[in-house]
């Protein structure tokens, strides 16, 4: 048992917490919470209160917002109850422009000076650090608003570590505080420097330029994010992840999903252990990023295909509409919005809290123990990276299939069963080995899973028989016996328990058409039109007795259409959105027909 | 006109625009030929069918050849729009889906392909056609009797030597040079043929698909497309890169506005720098001008994360139209463009692209524009509209043409108005010595110059962060300038004004945000320089067009929308758009043209 936990553990496994999710989300919408617009720095209700360059954001144990206000050179407080005022800093307004000169001194509220404040952070005690960016030091406010120069100093930048004012500083931007208090200041003229709790400064994330740090206490231990100028960095035990920007990219560095880019960086803000938001004020968006993924979206805000920002206005409304301007300082509240200082507008925006349970990477401590909800119809899709498709889960095969069963209303159908469908992505790679081992662990712990639907066409004949790409389809004979016999032993096993399984087959894209999966096609000289390959693999389903669904007839007669829209991206052998309509149509076409909730014991 | 002054006028980089366009373009697809059914039926070119149209070339006589790599079939579409097979044959499989490969030389129905798709028609008057998968070149004669002209079907390699027993891998795009020529997309190499039948490695990598020629003056432009984005090899035989996001190297050619190159894979060219090519990723066609690094894309969406998931079939505008999987282009005479648009199984036509655009402008060319007498000229001096991510129609000079045109206080019975984006070097030497020239050679009716394109700290030696603290250094020294360039003006009856506008930084820190949180330290919002560059102008006595109010205002509304680029110092739309009114405006105030007599 144990060795299958650790088997486990190795494959990359996902699995949800078991929550139904068969209505489309709602958008998610964003709002401004406080600010005007015109510029300035008057205090009272948020709606009434101005700012000049909001730029960094801090909450405290009590849900108050502290905001760094870099053009009005001001430590600005939104409390619970909306009332936004001046926490520290002061000066006049230049009447040439709307921002106030920058200054040094410590000193008690309005007296003390700022010059540049662009990031914020506050401790468990209420105490507030400030990135005092110009001044290349970090202040220290008081719970009675008493302004005292902490660590560096205004007289001199640098990169010197050392004890508090005797390090120096080059123009710290970002700051964030963990749970033991120590300080993460990010300071592109240097590097990501840390302060303990003794007043130590240390050097500890060098490179990436970094402009905003965001710090997680979680109990692998503390995970630090880095944004900056050539990208995001991830730093935690054993861990350094680098996420570069455009500019930054080496070759082989890691791509996004979909080869999508991280876009450019300011700030980050920490949701979960893998995932985070960032703001990116050179596209004027703001970004959700899981790590372990390598997923990313936008938010809020919208992006040009060309980076040059020209996207720069304001409108609330659901992300898709949303436009920031600059937007720098990000935080998130305590029902996980996503609150973000949009510098160019002057305001203090909102993004409702968005819907980030879709996929965790399990571990032995995360895999299903068969707690889900009460009324759920839980079916695991095994063998269907979704998360590769480029789709959200909106459009995943797995929520097409939930959608459509949900909306049955036959004799036999879940809802005349009371029962929700749950369908779970489950991604073992592309050795049946895998799926096998994956299959054998949910079959040796407690009940998990209702029925199981599986993806053959996932695995990869080549790799898991060991024989070269281009010569599958002509020595069918060496694995098809084999693949017949694993899927008749998935079928028997998971038959003791009770759980049904249906395997899915499908053309691969160079199967249907070079046209489909054009790009990958021209380039990969193997990738030849071989339907040996599909009817082999249908020959040894047929041998296996197992359930099958076939798609192959609804995958030609799609492409046959003389309009179809195509089936498979271009750049990798995934479905399109059009293409996994089919793929969810037919599977839970075959699962109402079969109807095995019926049957369930 | 002397050698001297031409030289000095070609040393300094100008653009100059001919006779831009004053409307939107406006490209539109159509559907020429192909059912959208999989199959090769013959007949009228609506109703015939295709599975995978790859290659395209004319003949001659305007006989349009055609590859379909999943038919194994050659097709030809008569000038009438009749097609018919001319040679391959095999029945389909799948559904139709495609048809298995073979090879066979002899005379049409009889002949074997597989997986034909690059075609060139030869200065012989037959039909080359690269047979992908068969590892050869094939050669057709006009009635369909298929031969091999170069490869080997049986040995795919890269040896080198006389064509039948050189070696290929499978090769893809294939074009004649002016010379007799042909070139070889072929697996990691640029292959060429040459008349005497030999083949040789003309460049190494970029896994070509195809590739375009163009010839000028001092030999072939070859343009090749590939996996890793365009390599351009000029005459001389250098090499310029132009690379996909996935391959890019330092000292790649980027588009400008820090834009992505598409994944060029078919490709045609006007000339030595214009090119049109189809990105089969992200479905879509586009145009680039390598000249000035402008790409545009004339037809289709792409995706921002280039999934393509944008395929489809929509005919009808630019924006609206849709293709699967476009692979070959040919050009026709009229600029339009011939496109495989293979997924589609169908001949789509594009409307030629408007290629006109800034002409750099240097001794050479200056000569060859012919303006006449109604044509009158404003040159906006300083403006580097070609790096403000946008076409014309988004420029500060076309906004202004179009509105000055528009107005009714402007002669537009008796006058064509032109305003010229002029780029100087950004020194005041350079510039003052361009403008001098253009007066002394009557190039321009009014003259504009944007003050905050002159570097005044470089011009004079100086750091930035000392033009405020030591205007004794500049001060002076730019009125005098100015004054004289008034003078010149003045005798050679040009009338001219002095363009003043905000620097984002001098605006507000949330302007031009990530160049101000990337250059630490950060630059200071220095006003006191603007208001000694006031004063500098004022003194000169050159009439002010001072954008400030209007930017100022604007900056300050709740609900502005940003006015410059996020990334460099460059307007937004919206800041052009309030930039050219502005403009606009004061032309329409001076108006220079009042007393011109045509």
């Amino acid at each position: 048992m144990k060795r299958a936990y650790a088997a486990l553990a190795a494959l990359l496994i996902f699995a949800f917490p078991g929550v139904a999710r068969t209505q489309r989300l709602p958008p998610i919408v964003t709002t401004t919470i406080a600010g005007t617009g015109v510029p300035g720095f008057a205090g009272g209700p948020a709606a009434r209160a101005t700012f000049l360059l909001p730029m960094g954001l801090a909450y405290d144990k009590q849900g108050n917002l502290y905001i760094a206000d870099a053009g009005a050179q001001r430590i600005r407080v939104l409390n619970r109850r909306g009332i936004v005022s001046t926490l520290a800093g002061g000066g006049a307004i230049d009447p040439r422009g709307p921002w106030v000169p920058g200054a040094y001194r410590d000193g008690s509220g309005s007296a003390a000076r700022f010059n540049r404040p662009t990031g914020v952070a506050v401790d468990a005690n209420g105490i507030v650090y400030v990135a005092d960016s110009n001044n290349h030091c970090i202040r220290r406010i008081d719970k009675r608003g008493r302004v005292t120069t902490f660590a560096g100093s205004p007289s001199a930048a640098g990169r010197d570590d050392g004890f508090r004012t005797a390090a120096r500083f080059g123009a710290p931007t970002g700051i964030a505080i963990d749970a033991q208090g120590d300080l993460y200041v990010a300071d592109p003229m240097s590097a990501v420097r840390r302060i303990d709790t003794q007043g130590n400064v240390t050097t500890i994330l060098v490179g990436t330029t970094p402009l905003g740090v965001a710090v997680a206490s979680t109990p692998a231990g503390t995970r630090i994010f880095a944004a900056g100028i050539s990208g995001l960095a991830l730093k935690a035990p054993n861990i350094l992840l680098v996420f570069p920007s455009a500019e930054a990219r080496r070759s082989g560095d890691p791509f996004l999903q979909g080869y999508k880019l991280i876009g450019d960086s300011f700030n980050v803000a920490y949701l979960d252990p893998s995932s985070l938001v960032y703001t990116d004020p050179r596209t004027n968006t703001v970004r959700y990023l899981q790590t372990d993924l390598s997923e990313s979206r936008i938010i809020g805000g919208q992006t040009l295909n060309d980076a040059s920002g020209d996207t720069g206005a304001f409108r609330d409304g659901p992300a898709a509409d949303t436009f920031f301007d600059a937007p720098t300082g990000i935080a998130v509240d305590s029902h996980g919005g996503v609150v973000v200082a949009d510098s160019g507008n002057r305001r203090i925006r909102r993004i409702a809290p968005i819907e980030r349970r879709r996929l965790v990477v399990a571990s032995t401590g995360l895999l299903p123990t068969g707690d889900a909800p009460a009324g759920t119809y839980n079916i695991a899709f095994v063998g269907n990276s979704f998360i590769w498709q480029n789709a959200e889960w909106d459009d995943s095969i797995e929520a097409m299939m939930e959608r459509q069963l949900s909306a049955s209303r036959a004799s036999t159908s879940l809802h005349s069963m009371k029962l929700r469908p749950s369908i779970l992505p489950i991604a073992v790679g592309s050795m049946i080995s895998a799926a096998d081992q994956y299959l054998q662990v949910l079959n040796s712990i407690s009940h998990t899973y209702d029925a199981v639907v599986f993806d053959v066409n996932e695995v990869t004949v080549s790799q898991s028989f060991n024989i070269p790409e281009e010569q599958v389809g002509a020595r069918a004979a060496e694995w098809s016996d084999k693949l017949a016999d694993q899927l008749r032993r998935f079928r028997d096993d998971l038959q003791q328990k009770g759980i049904p399984l249906i395997v899915v087959t499908h053309p691969m894209p160079y199967q249907l058409s070079p046209t489909e999966g054009a790009w990958m096609v021209m380039f990969r000289p193997t990738m030849e039109p071989d339907t040996n390959v599909g009817d082999a693999i249908n020959a040894s389903l047929q041998k296996a007795g197992v359930e099958v669904v076939n798609l192959w007839p609804d995958f030609v007669t799609a492409e046959k259409a003389p309009d179809h829209p195509p089936l498979f991206m271009s750049e990798d052998p995934h479905f399109t959105e059009h293409g996994r309509a089919i793929v969810a149509t037919g599977a839970a076409a075959a699962l109402e027909r079969l109807h095995p909730w019926t049957k369930r014991p | 006109m002397t050698k001297s002054l031409l030289t000095t006028l070609g040393a300094v980089l100008a653009i100059l625009s001919a006779c831009l366009p004053s409307h939107a373009e406006n490209i539109t697809a159509r559907t020429i030929a192909g059912s959208g059914r999989a199959g090769f039926d013959d007949g009228a070119a609506r109703s015939a069918s295709f599975i995978m149209p790859m290659g395209m070339a004319y003949d001659a006589a305007g006989n349009l050849y055609i590859t379909d790599g999943a038919a194994q079939r050659i097709r030809v579409m008569s000038p009438n729009g009749v097609i018919r097979t001319l040679a391959g044959g095999g029945s389909p499989i799948h559904g139709g889906l495609w048809v298995p490969g073979g090879y066979a030389d002899g005379p049409g129905v009889q002949a074997r392909f597989n997986r034909p798709s690059g075609i060139a028609v030869g200065p012989d008057g037959n039909i080359y056609i690269s047979d992908s998968y068969n590892n050869c070149i094939r050669k057709m004669t006009p009635d369909g009797t298929v031969s091999t002209f170069a490869g080997n079907p049986a040995t795919p390699g890269l040896l080198n030597g006389p064509r039948l027993t050189a070696h290929f891998t499978r090769p893809m795009g294939l074009k004649f040079a002016k010379d007799g020529d042909l070139y070889v997309a072929d697996a990691d190499f640029l292959r060429k043929i040459d008349t005497a039948g030999n083949v040789s490695y003309i460049l190494v990598g970029n896994q070509p698909t195809d590739l375009a020629i163009a010839d000028g003056t001092s030999g072939p432009t070859i343009f090749v497309t590939g996996y890793e984005g365009l390599i351009v090899r000029t005459p001389d035989g250098k090499l310029e890169r132009w690379a996909t996001v996935e391959a890019r190297r330092a000292g790649d050619h980027i588009i400008q506005g820090g834009k992505q190159l598409g994944h060029p894979f078919g490709i045609v060219a006007y000339n030595d720098h214009q090119i049109a090519y189809t990105d089969v990723r992200s479905d879509t066609v586009r145009f680039l001008d390598t000249r000035y690094g402008l790409e545009r894309i004339l037809a289709g969406v792409p995706n921002e994360d280039a999934s393509a998931d944008t395929g489809g079939y929509v005919d009808g505008s630019g924006t609206a139209a849709r293709f699967n999987a476009p692979m070959g282009l040919a050009l026709r005479n009229d600029g339009s463009i011939l496109l495989a648009d293979a997924g589609n199984r169908r001949i789509r036509l594009l409307s030629a692209p408007d290629r006109r655009g800034p002409l750099m402008l240097s001794a050479d060319l200056l000569g060859a524009h012919e303006f006449g007498p109604r044509d009158y000229k404003v040159a906006l001096a300083g403006n580097s509209f070609v790096w403000y991510n946008t076409d014309w129609q988004g420029s500060i000079e076309g906004r202004v043409e179009r509105a000055v045109s528009a107005d009714p206080r402007f002669p537009s019975r008796s006058l064509n108005l032109h305003v010229v984006p002029v780029w100087g070097t950004g020194r005041l030497d350079a510039t003052d010595q361009y403008l001098k020239s253009t007066l002394s050679l009557g190039l321009f009716d009014a003259m504009l110059l944007n003050i905050n394109a002159i570097d005044i700290a470089g011009s004079f030696g100086l750091k930035v962060s000392e033009l405020s603290r030591n205007p004794g250094a500049w001060q002076d020294q730019l009125t005098a300038k100015l004054k004289s360039f008034k003078a010149d003006a003045a005798s050679a009856r040009v009338p001219v004004a002095v363009v003043i506008e905000p620097l984002p930084n001098q605006l507000a820190p949330s302007e031009d945000m990530w160049t101000d949180l990337t250059v630490t330290p950060p630059t200071p919002h220095d006003l006191a320089f603007r208001d000694l560059l006031r004063a500098a102008i004022k003194r000169s006595g050159i009439p002010t067009i001072d954008l400030w109010p209007a930017f100022e205002a604007d900056m300050r509304s709740p609900d502005h929308r940003a006015l410059y680029a996020t990334e460099d110092p460059h307007y937004s739309l919206h800041g052009r758009e309030i930039a050219g009114a502005q403009i606009a405006r004061a032309l329409l105030r001076l108006a220079p043209w009042k007393n011109v007599q045509r």
